[in-house]
């Protein structure tokens, strides 16, 4: 007979809480709406212009008009006169939004297109004849009505949520319902993939292109060029101001005159400010300089055709790249894992989780690797340092540059403290490391990789290298917990030694080199546990001090296996 | 009123690993649910993301709004229940209905000795074994 259980489970509803969570989701929905409205609206406005009529219309005027107090300074200042409806009309715009730009050849590009006295086509609204353009802006910019969707849905979806009356007092999330790792590697995936897609392009517009565009200049031809004006321009951003090398010259090609304003083939403008003084104290207004000219384009010029300093930051993107690529291949791996050994199923008479004993420990003595060698131990800090230690270069730059012209700013110095010490343990860390490479190295062969509690494993040791330095060999057997979880938006894992068996500890140096002995694993040992968050670990450490050498503690994974099921009775 | 019942036989808690599972679920609901089935499953419990190890799933054909019937199940060798400073592994039998992802557990114990392995006081430490140098 069958007694069973009844249970009856309450769901927590407070209101303040629903409050406080709608506030939260009515931002995001509220966010997403607004952006939605005005790119709409801006959609809307271009789309109308397709159906405003065709008109013949002739340039009066056309030129660029510079403006040094923008940061686009350049203007295509244009007039011109269309007929419409009987009456004549008269307008200066070239499309909707004013057409600027910090390069002078964009716009020169216009003049050249719409030359004075020329005949062109021009739109007209019908509804105000007096509002008339030369060209429909582009379309493209109807993509960015995607971007405000993820918010809508996530604000809208949170807030119904939030008011959603409990369907049943037994409704909570099934412990048994699991994600499995292909839909967290395909998640992971996407999330280094725009590490992967930023590197990559911020690294081919920085490196790549500016590189081919040396290579095609090598045949264009070289101009003296007068300087008309030359300065360092400021762009003021939320991040703080940078600069940008703005030299403005006139040469002639073809027996006509030409202006630019491209000092090197890197556009865009960065913190530094001294270098960009240096360039600009060179070619002073009203110089001669030298130019080089595309003979196919004589719009197309630039000063400097080399390769200049700053093209060499366009290789710090390439961190971004190697984390995105690093990231990707750890993806793929757990996919691979998860396709042959989910932790959803686990076959029964099986180890949980997804490792399982090395197959080459059926025959015999086998030589165990290290679980970090040295050198991933080096090459993992280097990356990590690498990676901090360039973004958080950027921020100390500019504020080294600030504090140098007398802009310093307390606040943010402060703030960076904590994150440069971090920068400067990691460089230690590198250093350590690398000094590491030079200490002895261990060569543990055993008898058996994994065992049953109470049974015993035979190993012998060997140390390569600089033997002699070391004082103090210690074997021991350690078994431990690892549980991995997020603070934030950080992954931490915890670990928490349950047991330590000591081997050997052998203090006179002559010893040291090579030997054996013997493990006997505990007979109430649990059995290694390795799922993907949690994990039970045993494993054979060996700790060698090193003296004026960093210390060896290398550690090698044993596989403690559960009790074999009895074999079923014959009948 | 919704209700989810689940039981074992003899309202055993504790067995051994390669044992048999059995017992009775039972459900009382509003409506006839579209599907429900039973589930035997470990879970990390602890300062780790809970981790989750579906053993073995038996559906129930054409459930009605008040129903019960019986489930059995074979147990695996491992992994055993056991607790540590940092993590705990629970063995449990869900039974889960749809719509609406009702759900009731019932937790269980599977070791050798058919007592949760509390770590650090079952791993022992040991004297040093014997070595040659």
């Amino acid at each position: 007979m069958l007694n069973l259980r009844f249970v009856t489970m309450s769901r927590p509803s407070g209101i303040p809480g629903r409050l406080f969570g709608s506030l939260f989701f009515v931002f995001f929905l509220g966010m997403g709406v607004l952006f939605l409205v005005l790119t709409t609206k801006e959609v809307v406005k271009r789309g109308e212009t397709l159906r405003w009529p065709i008109v013949p219309c002739t340039i009066v005027s056309s030129s660029v008009a510079a403006e040094k107090s923008s940061e686009n300074p350049f203007r295509f200042a244009v007039n011109y006169q269309y007929q419409f409806r009987g009456r004549s009309y008269h307008s200066q715009r070239a499309e909707l939004s004013e057409t600027r730009s910090g390069n002078y050849r964009d716009v020169l590009r216009m003049v050249e297109r719409y030359p004075e006295k020329a005949q062109a086509i021009c739109y007209v609204n019908p509804a105000h004849p007096e509002e008339a353009i030369l060209q429909r802006s582009s379309f493209w910019f109807a993509l960015l009505l995607v971007v405000p969707i993820p918010f809508i849905v996530i604000g809208g979806l949170g807030i119904w949520a939030m008011w959603q009356p409990p369907t049943s007092s037994l409704t909570q999330p099934a412990f048994s319902r699991t994600v499995s790792p292909r839909t967290r590697s395909f998640s992971l995936a996407l999330f280094f993939s725009i590490f992967l897609v930023a590197g990559l392009a911020a690294f081919a517009f920085l490196v790549i292109r500016p590189m081919m565009k040396i290579q095609q200049s090598r045949h264009w031809l070289q101009l003296p060029c007068t300087i008309l004006s030359s300065e360092v321009r400021p762009h003021h951003g939320d991040n703080g101001t940078t600069y940008s090398v703005d030299i403005f010259y006139q040469y002639f090609a073809n027996g006509k005159e030409y202006k630019a304003n491209r000092y090197s083939f890197l556009t865009g403008s960065s913190s530094g400010y001294d270098g960009k003084a240096a360039v600009v104290a060179r070619y002073r207004p009203g110089t001669k300089a030298l130019c080089f000219v595309n003979p196919a384009d004589p719009t197309e010029a630039v000063l400097v055709r080399r390769v200049t300093p700053e093209m060499w930051f366009g290789l710090l993107p390439t961190i971004f790249a190697v984390v995105g690529v690093c990231g990707l291949v750890y993806c793929v791996r757990q996919s691979r894992l998860g396709k042959n050994s989910s932790i959803t199923a686990i076959p029964a008479g099986f180890m949980a989780g997804a490792q399982s004993p090395p197959t080459s420990d059926l025959g015999g003595p086998i030589e165990l690797k290290a679980r970090i060698s040295p050198r991933m131990k080096l090459v993992g800090g280097l990356i990590v340092a690498l990676f901090w230690n360039g973004i958080v270069s950027v921020f100390v730059v500019h504020l080294i540059n600030g504090w140098k012209h007398g802009r310093g700013e307390w606040f943010s110095t402060i703030f960076m403290i904590p994150f440069v010490l971090i920068g400067l343990g990691l460089v230690g860390f590198v250093v350590y490391s690398l000094v590491g490479l030079f200490s002895p190295r261990v060569k543990l062969t055993v008898s058996s990789a994994s065992a049953l509690p109470g049974a015993r494993i035979q190993f012998n040791w060997t140390l390569e290298g600089k033997v002699q330095r070391v004082s103090r060999l210690q074997i021991y057997f350690e078994g431990r917990e690892e549980a991995t979880y997020k603070r934030g938006t950080d992954t931490s894992t915890d670990k928490a030694v349950f047991a330590t068996i000591p081997i050997v500890d052998i203090q006179e140096n002559f010893r040291v080199g090579s030997g054996n002995a013997e493990l006997q694993v505990p007979a109430c040992a649990i059995h290694s546990f390795s799922s993907e968050h949690n994990k039970i670990i045993w494993s054979l450490f060996v700790k060698a001090d090193v003296t004026h050498m960093p210390d060896v503690k290398d550690e090698f994974e044993l596989f403690v296996l559960p009790q074999p099921l009895a074999p079923p009775m014959k009948v | 009123m919704s209700s989810l019942r689940i039981a074992t036989q003899l309202q055993r808690k504790s067995f051994r690993p390669g044992e048999e599972v059995s017992g009775a679920i039972g459900w009382t609901l509003d409506k006839q649910p579209k599907s429900a089935e039973v589930r035997l499953f470990w879970y990390t419990a602890g300062k780790g993301t809970r981790d989750v190890g579906v053993v073995a799933t038996q559906k129930f054909e054409a459930p009605q709004a008040n129903d019960e019937r019986s489930f059995s199940f074979r147990l695996p060798e491992s992994p055993y229940s056991f607790s540590g400073t940092l993590i705990s592994l629970i063995w449990a039998i869900e039974l889960v209905v749809e719509p609406g992802g009702l759900s009731e557990r019932l937790e269980i114990t599977v070791s050798p000795t058919g007592e949760e392995i509390v770590l650090g006081k079952d791993a022992l430490h040991r004297p040093a074994n014997n070595a040659a140098a």
